[in-house]
């Protein structure tokens, strides 16, 4: 926050300026990264086992550690044992088994090469209840330095309630899904000719001009996105376990998200206290990142640990939550401002964001 | 010449000698009474040669004496010395100096080549304020000395005509033309210097270097310097000295030979000041307009002070006029100040009353942008001065002080941040005969801030608050040897912070983290000795107690665990005054110093220094909301240790000075903070904070031209300012208890300012200065989490932001010089960073479309800054 004002003074007056800095490189060794999140709910749960990149690498072509032997075990002795579903993904067998509230749970796990790592053990909390979700149009709230980009949007907040007699740590993350419309039978293609290049139509093979069925499979499709903040609970200046008026994120208002509705859904996620250390560190990071007094460097540590070296460094937590869920749902009728009629994409509608795809989701 | 003269009466006159012997014998003398007529025979001779006798009468005067033939005796007299008076004479005539004619004692005590004592006290003129270290010096050779603390001198001179310079950094030169025919007493009063007036020159400054890392900052030479925004910042020339260094151009604070910012004792009037900065740090929080003298000692801290590990800046304020009223004042682009002193009851009562604002508001709401709520932040800040001084007799004086300063920011958010200084003191000052004086100060001071969230579902003041009303009582002693002893004790009031909703809606809940009292008081004795003209040494010895009293609570931790709240397993409540924890320790100081031949010196100095407050901050640039911690039961006092080592020599007659010092210093129980931990609003800070120990090395180097049209210094540092935190357990390490550099360590810092007087009113001033760029952390790896990208930073502080420098220049033109004028008016054009270099000042980072930190590197000024300001004095 104090940053803002300083960056108010430095453009407007002294001619301040921002410059991306270049990370000297150095040689570093990928380190194990476990991610998983057991929950009470149905399942099937994951864990995803990969090895960490550097900056330049790119991020999203991970390297899966596959192979590996993944074991639950319970404070009744029980084992589950996770299956490997793609290389470096284990998953519970759906609808066999999932935690249960009052257990302790911790994780093993033994890669091919015999190395062994074990997560803390941890107590399944009580998720408690997500009492309100109230989304609250905020006017020129974002983007102020990029007019081309939505300047509106809804700001989300819900009040929560912990439970009487438990830690009451939580995290809460969110999932957004809206539906767009592309036009992929009038995508087009540049074809050379005499007189130098001009455009034809190319209908893409997704379209209703190619399908057998006349139906397009890649006109409609369902955007997710994701909460990209950490955000955890405040436990220390929070009273009787209420949680009010909890800011959860900013969602843009413009064309796609709102061309017909936009569906938000909230889930508050028990942790135990390493798993809430461990996210809190990250909140941490993420706020401080932009801090420009900077705040010196947070090292986060996991909860996942060698058992076969206790030198060597692992990323990443295995959490055991329980999970409870509130959504809404907002349409362009919601927005007081007028929100234009959505863009002609010319394309693939799963190409268009990251998390895009042609499967209705079953609510829809 | 073999005439032997019998028994004379003494003593008499050279000239009544000569004429009686003519008389009584066939001997002629030939010379004009008024060259020897000062001399006299004080000796009883009986038929003793009359060579002899003339010999010895006349040694050490610049009369000699010839025979021309066995009858004819020719007395001749030197012309060196007197053109040398008279030349020196006219040069400070030419520059205006005070001339006084003195004579102590009757020109028939005269006796050449006999030494005799001149001792007195220095003063400010119409005042009752003593000058310490004022230079007291034989303008025509190089004897001298200093004042002491009660402002007390003795030096020696020779019997006969002498011009004597008296002068001090921030005042007016006096020459005092003395004829010395006996032991006496001398008291001189020096004009505070008016900026207008030509600097002093310090002929030889070696007589002022008492310790090897004492320094004197000139209020004419800090006037004259290019400033940012229009605003003449004692900090910002604090930040130049050798061996300080600041984590950004704009931040608040300063960093003393590898110290921390919270290091360093700030006082002013003789109370601490927790906060030296206005608006994050951009300008000092001190008007120095109202300041009278600033001493800045980095080493060979007098016994006198203590409480903090690194460094003594001492600011002290001015006293009002007793004689006349008059004011001045100054308007910049960001802010105005006006004060205005006098006498309420002339000679006796006095009143000294100073106010700076900010308009940056005004500025800030004209800026036209795309922040939508721009229009509604605020920078805003003012400080203000008042002194009161009466006199009780000729001999005590009570003097009332008073600072206040207040920041008030508000965001473009609905937060809102104040914080501010409060300080107020009275001192009793007593001379109860010329060689003791003693005050008694009784001062309240408090320091406090208010974080406000004005958004209805979250509203809430969160207020932090420490108090610490301090009791000070010093006495100077110097019949035989300089001697000052006294004690302090301040009683601290910690008000870790308290948290209230502010609206019905408001989810906050109340909290109050329970105050912490301490009692932090010293006793201090030091003495100074002085073994012929080569050895001085200052020795001290302070002896500093810490009580942490309740209430309070002391948690006990699993002693196999590290200190977290969930291996708390029992605590121990203390009622209202009981005793948490003690502390207490000697703090031995000495500052030596050997004069190698009259041109240099080497220096020697030892201290140690208990501190038992500790800024808690988890930000290399200190900010509004950062924690003081006292010490307690987990948080031992650091404990710094410093030694030094100088040379000083002065080169061609005193137009060059060269210094060079070393130094090592090494502080137990640093704190540091642990990963993410929470630092406000904790009432268990030993579960974020981890111990440690600090290392700092250095040489630094200075070079100063004193005399001619162009004068400055160029100074370079070389210092290194190492951690090492190495807990129990891993979580309270910091880089796996390896040795790493802190936020400030700039191993290479160059300094040189000059000013070039165009003519006496004109002058070109500018300063350029280099740093190596301080440490910072980055990430190299990144992992996902969940979808959300987590960065790991391998260690801390294993990268540098850029390397540093700037130049900046100005432009003054002063009022004309004449003493008495009605409105004396100063323009200064100063350009800031000239070459517009876009110096970082911090690494932050915006997460990349993959959600992964990238580094950013920020510059807060990056463009030239001109400004055009106005100072005045009526």
């Amino acid at each position: 926050m104090i940053n803002k004002v300083v960056v108010i003074v430095l453009f407007f007056l002294l001619g301040g300026c921002v410059e991306p800095y270049p990370v000297p490189t150095q040689k570093i060794t990928p380190k194990l990264v476990v991610d998983g999140l057991i929950t009470d709910e149905p399942g099937p749960h994951t864990v995803t086992l990969v090895m960490s990149a550097t900056l330049t690498d790119d991020p999203f072509n991970f390297s899966y550690v596959g192979g590996a032997q993944l074991t639950i075990r319970d404070d009744l002795g029980t084992i589950i044992q996770l299956l490997e579903s793609t290389p470096g993904i284990y998953k519970t067998t759906p609808g066999t088994w999932h935690a249960t509230l009052g257990r302790s749970y911790s994780l093993k796990i033994v890669l091919t090469d015999g190395r062994a790592y074990e997560s803390e053990t941890q107590l399944l909390y009580p998720a408690g209840e997500i009492i309100h979700l109230t989304p609250q149009f905020m006017e020129n709230s974002i983007n102020h330095n990029d007019p081309a980009k939505p300047q509106d949007s809804f700001g989300m907040y819900m009040d929560a309630a912990g439970v009487d007699k438990s830690p009451n740590l939580y995290r809460w993350r969110w999932i957004g899904i809206y539906e767009v419309l592309s036009f992929p039978e009038l995508h087009q293609k540049v074809i050379s000719t005499p007189f130098g290049g001009t455009l034809a139509a190319d209908p893409l093979p997704c379209s209703a001009v190619f399908a057998p069925d006349g139906l397009c499979t890649c006109c409609s499709c369902w955007v997710s996105e994701y909460s990209s903040i950490a955000k955890v609970s405040n436990n220390q200046f929070v009273s009787d376990n209420q949680f009010n008026s909890v800011f959860l994120d900013k969602i843009p208002v413009d064309r796609r998200r709102f061309y017909k509705k936009y569906h938000f859904e909230v889930q508050q996620v028990s942790l135990s206290e390493s798993v809430y250390s461990f996210w809190k560190l990250v909140s941490a990071q993420q706020s401080g990142a932009n801090n420009i007094f900077q705040p010196n460097a947070i090292k986060i540590r996991g909860n996942v640990n060698s058992t076969t070296n206790a030198n060597e460094e692992v990323f990443g937590v295995v959490a055991f939550s329980s999970i409870t869920r509130k959504s809404v749902e907002l349409t362009q009728f919601d927005v007081p401002a007028k929100v234009q009629y959505i863009d002609s994409v010319k394309n693939d509608c799963r190409t268009l964001e990251k998390y895009s795809s042609n499967i209705k989701p079953p609510f829809w | 010449m073999p005439v032997s003269v019998g028994k004379q009466e003494v003593p008499q006159s050279l000239v009544h000698f000569l004429e009686k012997i003519e008389k009584d014998t066939t001997v002629n003398f030939f010379f004009l009474p008024s060259w020897i007529d000062y001399i006299n025979v004080v000796n009883a001779y009986d038929q003793v040669p009359l060579a002899i006798i003339l010999d010895e009468v006349l040694k050490g005067s610049d009369v000699s004496y010839g025979a021309i033939n066995s009858l004819s005796i020719v007395f001749v007299v030197n012309p060196t010395r007197v053109i040398s008076r008279v030349a020196l004479l006219d040069k400070a005539i030419a520059e205006k100096k005070t001339i006084h004619r003195v004579v102590i004692g009757n020109t028939t005590d005269y006796r050449p080549n006999v030494l005799f004592l001149v001792k007195g006290v220095v003063k400010e003129q119409d005042k009752l304020l003593v000058i310490k270290n004022a230079t007291i010096a034989l303008l025509d050779s190089d004897v001298g000395t200093t004042s002491n603390d009660l402002g007390y001198y003795e030096i020696k001179l020779p019997a006969g005509e002498h011009l004597l310079s008296f002068r001090h950094a921030n005042y007016s030169e006096q020459i005092i033309d003395l004829r010395l025919y006996s032991n006496g007493r001398l008291d001189v009063g020096l004009e505070e210097t008016a900026i207008l007036l030509d600097e002093v020159i310090i002929v030889d400054r070696a007589l002022e270097e008492r310790s090897t890392g004492l320094t004197f900052l000139k209020m004419a030479d800090i006037k004259r310097s290019p400033t940012f925004l229009g605003e003449v910042d004692i900090v910002k020339q604090i930040q130049a000295q050798p061996g300080v260094t600041t984590v950004g151009e704009v931040a608040a604070g300063f960093n003393v030979r590898g110290g921390g910012v919270d290091q360093n004792l700030v006082l002013y009037d003789g109370l601490p000041i927790f906060n030296t900065s206005h608006a994050l740090g951009f300008f000092s929080a001190f008007n120095a307009d109202v300041v009278n003298s600033i001493s800045f000692y980095k080493g060979g801290i007098p016994a006198e002070f203590g409480g903090r590990s690194s460094s003594v800046l001492n600011i002290s304020s001015k006293e009002g006029s007793y004689e006349k009223w008059s004011g001045s004042g100054g308007i910049g682009l960001i802010s105005s100040q006006f004060n205005m002193n006098g006498p309420i009851k002339k000679d006796t009562t006095t009143i000294m009353a100073s106010f700076r604002t900010t308009y940056s508001n005004w500025l800030l709401n004209s800026i036209q942008s795309n922040y939508s709520n721009i229009q509604n932040s605020s920078i805003a800040f003012y400080d203000g001065t008042f002194k009161l001084a009466h006199k009780l007799s000729a001999k005590t004086k009570l003097t009332f002080s008073a600072y206040s300063s207040r920041d008030q920011m508000k965001l473009v958010t609905d937060t809102l941040f104040q914080w501010s200084n409060l300080s107020a003191s009275i001192r009793l000052d007593r001379e109860t005969s010329k060689n003791l004086f003693y005050s008694v100060t009784l001062g309240f001071g408090n320091y406090n801030y208010l974080l406000r969230e004005e958004r209805p579902a979250h509203a809430f003041d969160l207020r932090y608050q420490i108090t610490y009303p301090t009791l000070k009582i010093d006495f100077n002693y110097a019949k035989h040897r300089p001697t000052a002893f006294g004690l302090m004790s301040t009683y601290y009031t910690f008000s870790p912070g308290t948290i209230e909703p502010t609206s019905f809606e408001s989810n906050v809940k109340y909290q109050d983290i329970r105050k912490e009292r301490s009692i932090e008081s010293a006793l201090y004795y030091s003495e100074s000795f002085k073994w012929g003209e080569r050895f001085f040494l200052e020795t001290g010895l302070r002896y500093a107690f810490f009580a942490r009293i309740g209430r309070g609570t002391v948690y006990k931790y699993d002693a196999n665990k590290p200190l977290e709240t969930r291996n708390i397993i029992d605590s121990t409540q203390y009622s209202n005054g009981q005793v948490l924890k003690f502390y207490h320790g000697p703090e031995p100081r000495l500052s030596f110093r050997y004069a190698l031949d009259q041109n240099s010196s080497l220096k020697l100095s030892y201290n140690r220094m208990h501190q038992f407050v500790h800024l808690v901050t988890n930000t290399a640039a200190i900010t509004p909301v950062d924690v003081w911690q006292s010490s307690n039961t987990f948080f031992k006092p650091q404990v710094a240790d410093q030694v030094s080592i100088g040379y000083f020599r002065s080169i061609n007659t005193n137009t060059y000075e060269l210094n060079a010092d070393l130094y090592y210093k090494r502080i137990e129980n640093i704190l540091d903070f642990k990963d993410g931990a929470q630092l406000i609003l904790n009432d268990k800070p030993e579960t974020a904070l981890l111990k440690g120990i600090a290392n700092s090395y250095g040489l630094e180097f200075s070079i100063t031209k004193l005399r001619g049209r162009m004068q400055g210094t160029l100074n370079y540092t070389y210092s290194r300012s190492l951690r090492i935190v190495n807990g129990s357990y891993d979580i309270e390490k910091i880089n796996q208890g390896k040795v790493y550099p802190s936020n400030y360590d700039q191993p290479n810092i160059v300094n040189f300012n000059w000013r070039y007087a165009i003519s006496r009113r004109h002058f070109f001033t500018g300063n350029f200065t280099y740093h190596t760029g301080r440490p910072i952390s980055l990430p190299q790896s990144v992992y996902y989490v969940d979808r959300l990208a987590v960065s790991d930073f391998p260690e801390r502080n294993t990268f540098r932001l850029p390397d540093y420098h700037r130049l900046d220049l100005a432009f003054i033109i002063e009022g004309n010089h004449k003493r008495k004028k009605l409105w004396d008016g100063t323009w200064a054009i100063s350009v800031y960073n000239v070459y517009g270099r876009q110096n970082a000042y911090s690494v932050f980072f915006k997460e990349n479309k993959n959600g992964a930190l990238t580094p950013y590197v920020l510059s807060i000024v990056g463009s030239a800054i001109p400004t055009l300001s106005y100072s005045f004095k009526f």
